[in-house]
């Protein structure tokens, strides 16, 4: 056998299974931890009064911003017609079905009672950024689900039914007004994610000025998203290339999104480099507060601005945009992975930090350690996209140039 | 957010609020809805194998898109991207010239190609019987790699048949693969040839004006190129084909060559991935 794949064939049922059964352990795992803080509370978590936001709304900032690659791809493909993009563009809708779908699924969790979770259509809070983000999020699920349907309908089995078919093929061709809609509701649920801090007034170091309509965290959330999400298409398809040992898309559309996400980081930056500067200058003042108070409470010190900034921020951005000629594309990997850890360093701290600094003058900052249950929770919607995403590329056109790319050949 | 709920006023930001929710679940129902009825529409006006071949070439490798006029280069040759379809091809309609007859069968590898039958490049047959009826059947080099397959027929008699319509079907491990009609028609008749369905369709237009259909020498440099595809397939690793310098393709070819994958090369060759 070569020592790369260079067939369409599958691996063995059996050897499938072995590679489905860790994860799917783990997801039964998080399954249970889930439906013990359902039946018994939420007491079950180490969120409390102070930590009302904690892990999980940490992975689902982190996951919608990384599930940003779908609606930039949508763009990318069937608005700007980036042909390259063509090779990616399944992925990137069944990898944004997973991304908001495992949000979706670890809020339900995270709500307490996801029985009443239709209260949030139908008693809305009008004042609050969360309404907004809530009904952005289900519609933009359901643009995702109609997108995805085509995919599945590509199964050969079911494509063997005419009526079948035809309908894949008709929800296909209008794909650019979905992706048009998608990159609308993102827009605005990406920002109202970051306005949702931006906004809190008695919490300093979230809150900032307004730009507009809305704080400056409601821009520089939807910037991070876009630019960051070309980076996950890039990690997630360089994994399954290690994982499949063959190639599933062309290095040329990688390089593409790579720089692209290199720029749009850069540009990120730039834009993240003056709130700082402005928060820091006037902001914070106003607050008759000193900025480097805010990086005296550990885990939290001033080493997560140099992490954020420099070492998952400017470096993996200047590699994504600039590769040396003659290096390989396993850097490129890991700037894109650096990328990524950057978008959820700066989540962590609009999470966690602002929630860990005290607001009163009697206050201590508080640690919080998640619970099992909580991190079993979290690795589940690893787990399910893992094994949602292994089950698709064994079944359905994930990678329509994987023929071009391995042409039939014998062993 | 919504008249009725706490809190709620007209004012311009909750009432573009309120549209655009509106507006967008709208967008999504009525596009799910519009798809589906469009399809309904396509199966009655017998569109939908246009629609769906169209959606399979585009799926198809490049390797399979070659432009007819193209077939002897290797390599970098001009591709098609009008699904075969070269009736109002601009660049058929400058390159095309009457492709030179043939006087007696060719054989290329044991692979005969008559003077009188045209090819479709999803290899099946066309084969003219009497005034107005044509016989159509998988080729020689697909009767070859459907050795040990069930092939039944896709159509029965007085079925209409449209472009991109099935007229054969298989079954294979990955799920079934569709051999599509050559000539649009109506079928008259099932019969059997050689162990395998073949199909008595009236054309509705003349066999000339097939245009798609290749036919004398342009037949054989297409069998040519079809068989190189399938030397390469069969070539381990990364070697190129050699020492290929004659001989015929077994029958069960598929049978005494276990490491092929051929259920990808069946889909390939038969355009239907």
């Amino acid at each position: 056998m070569t020592s790369r794949e260079s067939t369409l064939r599958r691996c063995s049922s059996r050897r499938f299974l072995l590679w489905l059964l860790p994860w799917a352990l783990v997801l039964g795992i998080g399954v249970y931890a889930g439906v013990q803080v359902l039946v018994e509370g939420l007491h079950r978590t180490n969120m409390d009064n102070r930590y009302a936001f904690g892990l999980w709304i940490f992975l689902d900032l982190t996951i919608i911003a990384l599930g940003a690659g779908a609606f930039m791809s949508g763009v990318l493909t069937y608005v700007l017609r980036w042909k390259e993009m063509r090779s990616v563009i399944h992925l990137a809708v069944v990898v944004g079905f997973l991304c908001y779908s495992g949000a979706i699924g670890v809020l339900l969790v995270d709500v307490g009672q996801p029985l009443r979770a239709w209260f949030t259509f139908w008693h809305p809070n009008v004042h609050s950024m969360l309404a907004e983000v809530t009904f952005c999020l289900t519609c933009y699920l359901a643009v995702l689900l109609v997108e995805v349907v085509p995919i599945v309908l590509r199964h050969r089995r079911l494509r063997g039914q005419r009526a079948v078919a035809t309908v894949g093929a008709e929800l296909h061709r209008g794909m650019v007004v979905l992706a048009v809609l998608g990159a609308t509701l993102s827009f605005f649920h990406q920002g109202s994610l970051g306005g949702l801090y931006g906004v809190l007034e008695a919490r300093p170091f979230a809150y900032r000025d307004s730009f507009f309509l809305w704080p400056t965290t409601f821009f520089l959330f939807v910037v991070s998203a876009v630019a960051v999400g070309p980076a996950f298409l890039v990690t997630v398809v360089r994994m399954a290339q290690g994982v499949t040992r063959r190639r599933l898309v062309p290095g040329e559309a990688l390089d593409r999104l790579a720089r692209l996400s290199g720029t749009l980081l850069l540009v990120y930056l730039l834009l993240k480099g003056v709130d700082t500067l402005v928060w820091l200058n006037r902001t914070v003042p106003q607050a008759e507060l000193h900025p480097a108070w805010f990086y005296r409470h550990p885990p939290f010190g001033s080493w997560i601005l140099v992490a954020e900034f420099l070492v998952l921020g400017l470096l993996p951005a200047l590699w994504l945009r600039h590769r040396p000629q003659g290096t390989g594309r396993g850097w490129q990997t890991v700037a894109a992975v650096a990328a990524c850890g950057g978008i959820a360093v700066n989540r962590l701290v609009a999470t966690l930090q602002t929630l860990a600094l005290p607001t009163l003058p009697f206050e201590i900052s508080w640690q919080y350690t998640p619970s099992w249950q909580e991190v079993a929770a979290f690795a589940a919607v690893v787990a399910y996209a893992v094994i949602a995403t292994s089950l698709a590329h064994r079944w359905l056109p994930l990678f329509p140039a994987e023929r071009n790319l391995n042409p039939s050949r014998g062993r | 957010m919504l008249p009725g709920v706490y809190e709620f006023s007209w004012t311009a930001g909750h009432v573009i609020f309120v549209a655009f929710f509106i507006s967008a679940i709208l967008v999504v129902a009525g596009y799910a809805a519009f798809s589906i009825l469009r399809a309904h529409h396509d199966q009655r006006r017998g569109a939908a194998g246009e629609l769906r071949w169209h959606e399979t070439f585009e799926m198809l490798p490049s390797s399979r898109c070659v432009c007819r006029h193209e077939l002897d280069r290797e390599g970098d040759a001009r591709l098609c991207h009008r699904g075969f379809d070269c009736e109002g091809c601009e660049r058929h309609q400058q390159l095309a010239t009457e492709s030179e007859p043939l006087s007696a069968p060719v054989t290329v590898h044991g692979l005969a190609v008559e003077p009188d039958e045209l090819y479709d490049r999803g290899h099946t047959t066309v084969r003219p019987v009497e005034d107005d009826l044509v016989e159509v059947f998988p080729d020689a080099l697909a009767r070859r790699i459907l050795h040990g397959c069930r092939v039944e027929p896709a159509a029965t008699d007085d079925d209409s048949l449209a472009r991109g319509d099935a007229v054969f079907r298989v079954e294979s491990d990955r799920g079934p693969l569709r051999l599509l009609t050559p000539v649009e028609g109506e079928v008259v008749g099932v019969h059997e040839r050689d162990g395998l369905p073949a199909l008595r369709i009236r054309p509705r237009r003349p066999l000339a004006e097939q245009t798609h259909l290749l036919r004398g020498g342009e037949a054989v440099r297409w069998l040519e190129s079809e068989l190189r595809l399938v030397q390469r397939a069969m070539s381990p690793g990364e070697a190129a084909p050699t020492l290929a310098d004659g001989g015929e393709i077994r029958e069960d070819l598929v049978r005494v060559t276990p490491d092929v994958d051929w259920d990808q090369l069946r889909e390939e060759l038969l355009l239907d991935v």
